[in-house]
């Protein structure tokens, strides 16, 4: 076994030291704690004892020389010992590792903290953050990947404002749960807080105001049963749609297609042995060729932020899901990497969460493009209303049999309606239209799916 | 030049134990050769980078801690120095926890965040070393206070070198341990240097012990190097402590068998002197008046594997956790 | 030009001084045959004698106070603290007798003295042995501060504060010693209360001192790299402070970030950067940032040590998150 001879740590501040003379020769025998050469360092001349028992196998840092404390400078061993010296000294003290700049970047982006320029946000949000003052820092984005978008910042003006508020835990719980407006009332409590007594008012002022102003004119001709307060889901779609059809210009275009092979398609893959006891619906298989297709149009995978449009390199398709207090759009990720097995498997899993009112925020985020599919209703075509900030939604009606002239023949059809909603402030109508072939042709054809790129 | 060399008096008493009994011999014996040893490896340690920071070998002043400590009982109290394993190995300190402490190891007495200079080992009633040159003397005197408060029959032993001696509070502290009659034993290790400022340098009267009378204490010098001598010193100053007379000053006369600490070469020093204190070896005055040699070396196989071991156990012990400093630190 | 350490560039402006003004003189612990513990003094017992190179009994509050008497006498003493963690024994000679004698009597007892000591992590010297204490001196009235960084300061600033009419604690750390840089050979002086601009940049200002000037070096020229211009500030001298240099950094880039080694609760980063907020707030782009050690003793142990003082990738990372 072969031992390390080290140049010694001679002082707090000593980084170096010469060797000033071995005692010993290569070969020689040496005893543990016989000297065996001497090195200085600052003036200070001292004798460095063998370690081991042995012989000392090699010189490695020669009289006269200086190295670093703590490296090594000879080798005692047993006589006639081999050893790899590279593999030997691999273990030596190494420079104090340098500074990684692009780890520390990388790090600070994970973490996200208390800085404004590594948040994700949309320059639209930034702007309006900018102007109501709100703290990008304090914000969860909802657009795509996280991204704070204008209505986040909206959310949070509004939220900070309600905090500026001096108002008792309980009052702010009163408010809310009646749509008492805070911001303009008056507080009777200590400093101005608004407690309890103050919304108690407020409500019963609302409630005789209600009464007031539907009474005059309207009041002979219809009674109020109930009034519903517009809260929760409801209040996210409410403002969600307005906000749709306030900020962009949206058409339209339906176009009938051919089904029949996309029944027959869906049944076969139930049916076969291999699939056994896998369901594949036909949202499944139409959220996979939208996502194909989206992939060959990526412009209509896109949002407007600011005076920009921004194409996602992701394919996050939502899927309309109807719940018992309005209507829910979860996400399928990534749909355009996923086989029909999986995507299936995630539209049950969030359908499930849907029902059951178990879906995170998460879940309802980040989406690209949706699909709407209303043929349960027997609707056949509607116009859809695009889910801001997406530039595209398909709606899908019932499949109908029809009666259909085929090379002069009338034979019995399986038809669909296809109606595709699209921002024309980016999409022109032609581009919708290829759009909507192409879907089309894989409806026709859903076999088109095993062309080379699907996954 | 006469004032350094050792006190020549102390050679009729070479051989002769003085009545001290042979069990006492041979726990001062292990002492001594326990810190002696102790201080040799730990040296090799530092050479080799596995202890850092500040090592001041108490070498050449063992029998003081060693005679000293065999006077006074586990209960009583010690207050070290910066040069102070040989008071922790005296005091019966675990090998192992100093070594794993010194090498800076999680296991240590101070879990690696004291150091040599820092040792404090509350089962063994060491109240700690101390980087602060003279820090210890009050805080001896104010142990002493809590003892009388306490109504216990204890006493304070304090180790301080002659250094200290020149502190401010070594006066005050003196003159309040007498006024109050606290239960002290104030140690002065005289081993001649303030780093490398010699006693005649730095005193006007170079008579330490002198110092005891001026505050109404005894002050007895003795020849350090003796721990027999050491020991009936300190067991008289203990009876005087217990019995309520105050406390006593103990000028213990030693020298240092090298620098300050070890990579302090110590050439200030004069050699001839250094000499003449070396050939006086208060390892050799021992051991020449114990009569059962097999027992002396009983002891020291004993003592060396100790260490051996203890060494193996500090360097097989982990790192402290810098996580678990971290959330330690408390947020004021 | 000559290259030479920090010590040797100390132990020049010792001789060159003392040569000069007989008046000068030195005392502390172990700083005549032993020449200090980092080699400060070391030869000046042999040209200047005993009696102006004193070895003083281990008497911290006696010496020090003896070199106020010494300069109300008419002197230019060096008191020598080994520690400026031992400076904690001597501090009525500091706090209530140097900085304040002038005051008191109106203007006639000046206490021309310097206090230098050294501070300071990084030896495993553990709790009293690697502290930075500046902040204890910074908060008394009546005291100068000075904590040079390289060679060059260390010379002309020791030249300045012996020349000074009023006490001055000038504190060195000790990885810096061993430390080389330019030093010209002709007398020069570096004035006292003179930031210097280390490094010129132009998107965030690096306010240091001491040893931590070398690590916001380093830090500076990494970032340099990465298309990030900053601009070190070395305040040379805390008391005076030269707040001119530090607002006009501070309104160039628009971003400051203070580094210092001794903990940042109580630190004098607070109050410089409190000041900046008071003169130039309208002129930053964010808040003053700290980077400082953390509020603990400094632990014994290498790897614990390390992470109480900051680190270069400590100060890169404050950058990266204020740009």
């Amino acid at each position: 076994m072969s031992t390390k001879i080290i140049m010694p740590q001679a002082g707090q501040d000593i980084t170096e030291g010469r060797v000033v003379k071995w005692l010993k020769a290569e070969g020689d025998t040496v005893k543990q704690g016989e000297p065996i050469c001497e090195v200085e360092t600052e003036k200070v001349v001292f004798e460095v004892e063998s370690p081991a028992d042995g012989v000392l196998l090699k010189i490695i840092v020669p009289d006269g020389k200086k190295t670093e404390i703590f490296a090594t400078i000879g080798v005692v061993g047993e006589p006639g010992e081999a050893i790899d010296m590279t593999e030997f000294l691999s273990d030596d003290r190494k420079e104090e590792k340098e500074v990684d700049v692009a780890d520390i970047r990388k790090r600070l982006t994970q973490k996200e903290t208390g800085d404004t320029a590594k948040i994700k946000v949309s320059g639209r949000a930034r702007k309006l953050a900018e102007k109501k003052g709100v703290d990008l820092t304090t914000i969860e984005g909802t657009g795509p990947g996280g991204r704070i978008v204008e209505k986040d910042v909206e959310r949070a003006a509004a939220e900070a404002a309600d905090v500026k508020i001096r108002v008792s835990p309980v009052a702010r719980k009163m408010a809310e749960e009646n749509g008492i407006d805070l911001g303009i009332m008056k507080g009777s409590g200590p400093g101005g807080r608004i407690i309890k007594e103050d919304v108690q008012r407020a409500i019963e002022e609302k409630a005789s105001e209600k009464k007031i102003t539907e009474k005059p004119g309207a009041a002979a001709l219809k009674e109020v049963k109930e009034v519903v307060p517009i809260r929760g889901v409801r209040q996210v779609i409410f403002e969600r749609m307005h906000q749709s059809l306030q900020q962009s210009a949206q058409l339209t275009v339906t176009m009938e297609v051919d089904a029949a092979e996309l029944v027959r398609f869906r049944r076969v893959l139930g049916e076969g042995p291999e699939n056994a006891g896998i369901r594949i619906s036909y949202n499944a298989i139409l959220v996979k060729i939208l996502a194909r297709v989206l992939e060959e149009h990526p412009h209509l995978n896109s949002s407007v932020i600011g005076d920009e449009i921004w194409i996602w390199e992701s394919v996050n398709l939502g899927v309309a899901v109807d719940v018992e207090d309005g209507l829910v759009v979860p996400v399928v990720r990534d749909a355009n990497k996923k086989d029909l097995i999986a995507i299936q498997g995630e539209m049950d899993e969030l359908a499930e969460k849907a029902k059951s009112k178990k879906l995170i925020p998460d879940d309802l985020r980040g989406g690209t493009f949706t699909l709407t599919n209303m043929g349960f209703l027997d609707i056949e075509a509607f116009t859809p209303i695009l889910n801001p900030p997406e530039t595209g939604i398909l709606g899908v009606g019932k499949i109908v049999e029809k009666p259909v002239v085929e090379n002069g023949d009338i034979k019995v059809g399986q038809r669909m309606t296809l109606s595709l909603t699209f921002d024309h402030r980016i999409v022109d109508g032609a581009d919708g239209g290829r759009f909507l072939k192409r879907v089309k042709a894989y409806i026709e054809e859903p076999y088109l799916l095993l062309a080379a790129g699907n996954k | 030049m006469s004032k350094k060399s050792p006190p020549k008096s102390a050679a009729k008493s070479k051989t002769s134990s003085r009545g001290v009994t042979e069990k006492i011999l041979l726990q001062m014996y292990r002492s001594v050769y326990a810190t002696r040893q102790f201080e040799l490896k730990c040296m090799d340690l530092y050479r080799q980078g596995l202890v850092r920071g500040y090592l001041h070998p108490y070498l050449g002043e063992e029998a003081i801690a060693a005679g000293a400590c065999a006077a006074i009982g586990h209960d009583d109290f010690i207050v070290s120095t910066h040069r102070g394993h040989g008071h922790c190995i005296s005091k019966g300190a675990d090998l192992k926890l100093m070594v794993a402490e010194i090498m800076g190891r999680a296991t240590g007495y101070c879990k690696g965040r004291g150091g040599s200079m820092h040792i404090f080992s509350k089962e063994n009633h060491n109240l700690g070393a101390n980087g602060i040159v003279g820090a210890g003397i009050p805080i001896a005197t104010g142990a002493a206070m809590g003892i009388k408060v306490r109504k216990e029959k204890r006493v304070v032993l304090v180790f301080f070198s002659d250094g200290a001696a020149n502190q401010g509070v070594f006066g005050e502290s003196m003159n309040f341990a007498a006024a109050f009659e606290l239960p002290v034993i104030f140690m002065l290790e005289n081993n001649h240097y303030a780093v490398s400022t010699p006693v005649e340098c730095s005193f006007g009267n170079c008579d330490l012990a002198c110092k005891g009378p001026a505050f109404g204490m005894p002050g007895i010098c003795i020849d350090g190097n003796d721990a027999v001598e050491v020991y009936l010193t300190t067991k008289s100053a203990v009876e005087r402590a217990l019995n309520g007379e105050g406390p006593t000053l103990i000028e213990a006369k030693t020298y240092r068998h090298g620098g300050h600490h070890l990579n302090d070469p110590g050439d200030y020093m004069d050699q001839k002197v250094l000499a003449e204190w070396k050939a006086r070896d208060p390892l050799d005055i021992l051991r020449g008046k114990i009569r059962g040699k097999k027992k002396v070396k009983e002891v020291e196989d004993q003592a060396e594997l100790e260490l051996s071991e203890a060494i193996e156990f500090a360097k097989n012990s982990p790192q402290p956790s810098v996580d678990e400093f971290l959330t330690s630190i408390p947020n004021f | 030009m000559a290259e030479m350490m920090y010590r040797e560039a100390l132990n020049r402006a010792l001789f060159e001084e003392m040569r000069k003004d007989p008046l000068v003189f030195v005392l502390g612990e172990n700083i005549g045959e032993r020449g200090g513990s980092y080699k400060v003094t070391e030869g000046l017992i042999k040209e200047f004698g005993a009696e102006r190179v004193i070895d003083t009994p281990l008497a911290e509050a006696t010496f020090t106070g003896a070199a106020v008497g010494a300069a109300l006498a008419g002197t230019r003493p060096v008191v020598d603290i080994l520690f400026v963690d031992f400076t904690t024994v001597p501090m009525d000679a500091i706090v209530n007798q140097a900085a304040k004698y002038e005051f008191m009597s109106g203007g006639q007892g000046q206490v021309p003295m310097v206090l230098r000591t050294q501070g300071g992590a990084g030896n495993s010297l553990a709790a009293q042995h690697s502290q930075s204490l500046e902040a204890l001196f910074y908060h008394i009235p009546g005291l100068k501060l000075v904590m040079p960084s390289s060679p060059y300061d260390a010379y002309g600033l020791l030249v300045s504060a012996i020349r000074d009419d009023q006490p001055t604690i000038f504190i060195e750390h000790k990885l810096l010693y061993m430390t080389k840089g330019e030093v010209p050979e002709e007398e020069y002086v570096v004035p006292l209360g003179e930031a210097d601009v280390k490094k010129e940049g132009s998107d965030v200002t690096l306010l240091t001192y001491s040893y931590m000037t070398l690590k916001c070096l380093e830090a500076a020229e990494l970032l340099e790299k990465e298309g990030i211009s900053v601009e070190v500030v070395d305040l040379r001298t805390l008391k005076p402070l030269d707040e001119e240099t530090i607002l006009a950094s501070a309104r160039k880039t628009g971003r400051v970030i203070i580094v210092h080694e001794a903990c940042k609760r109580g630190g004098i980063g607070g109050d410089i950067a409190a000041m900046i907020m008071e003169e130039a707030y309208d002129d930053l782009d964010g808040p003053v940032m700290r980077v400082c050690g953390l509020d603990t003793p400094i632990p014994y142990n290498l790897e614990l040590e390390k992470v109480c003082i900051p680190t270069t990738e400590d100060i890169v990372e404050a950058i990266i998150k204020i740009t």
